[in-house]
């Protein structure tokens, strides 16, 4: 199952990076997708 | 934005949402965020940004999602009422109900145009609440202008502003604009979430992730320097 499109920057997970704030600008921080997340894409499909 | 006495960790969360209103994800996706803030015992301000999940739609057209869906992606209708049936199961625990046979899919940029307008007259929410019911609930035509206008009086505003914006094609640069920060941000999928501009939840997810970001924005705000 599709769990997430969108990867524009940082895909670390919140348990790696919640005590180590970065200066700003930052790059987003993801948290980590599960199973059942759901998303809709722009090619016509939810998953 | 200036800072209170009190320190950035008075300042409320602001948490900024991409979504479309025919996407039945973002639907369950403001259900079980309104429930993780209502549970948050600290100030969040809620944004809602624009997105378009099918924006080569014709403006005004509508098809039945379903089909809409077999002709795009060319999946068997077992693997959507599959799909509806999932989601319909998930909604139900978030209060929602999803009737998926007749939903309809549109061009979303005049439904967005009265999320603008109801922005403009603090009604942000309850504006994207009603479409997304009138979406997947009363399966309502959100490309007619006649019903997003009577949707827009529904919830107070003017029905004649709201035609006048219909009419216009009002508010379009706010939408281009809240779709070209989403690119800029590399989002092609939708709900996303992004909590004080740091961290970021892509789709629908348990009401446990949306705590845990909550969590963790307080966490960043009490590392920063004063």
């Amino acid at each position: 199952m599709q769990s997430s499109t969108a990867e524009p920057t940082i895909d670390e997970t919140d348990d790696q990076v919640s005590d180590t704030p970065v200066p700003a600008p930052s790059p987003l921080i993801f948290l980590e997708p599960v199973d059942d997340a759901g998303v809709c894409t722009t090619d016509g499909w939810c998953a | 934005m200036s800072t209170s006495v009190f320190g950035r960790a008075a300042e409320p969360i602001v948490i900024d949402v991409w979504s479309d209103v025919v996407c039945p994800f973002c639907y369950l996706g403001h259900a079980v965020l309104e429930e993780s803030v209502a549970q948050f015992p600290y100030g969040v301000e809620i944004r809602y940004h624009s997105f378009q999940l099918n924006p080569g739609m014709k403006v005004g057209q509508s098809i039945r999602a379903d089909d809409y869906l077999a002709a795009q992606v060319h999946l068997p209708k077992e693997q959507i009422e599959a799909s509806h049936a999932h989601l319909t199961e998930r909604g139900a625990r978030s209060g929602l109900d999803y009737r998926f046979d007749n939903v309809l899919m549109v061009n979303t940029l005049d439904a967005h145009r009265m999320i603008h307008l109801a922005k403009a007259h603090g009604q942000e929410s309850a504006m994207v609440k009603r479409l997304f019911r009138a979406e997947f609930t009363e399966t309502l035509n959100l490309a007619d202008h006649a019903v997003l206008a009577d949707l827009a009086a529904e919830l107070g505003l003017d029905r004649a502003e709201a035609v006048t914006v219909l009419e216009t094609g009002g508010y379009e640069k706010d939408i281009r604009a809240d779709i070209a920060q989403a690119r800029q941000l590399g989002i092609s999928g939708v709900p996303f979430f992004v909590f004080d501009n740091r961290r970021a939840v892509s789709g629908a997810q348990p009401i446990e992730t949306f705590r845990r970001a909550l969590d963790l924005i307080r966490q960043d705000r009490a590392a920063q320097p004063a």
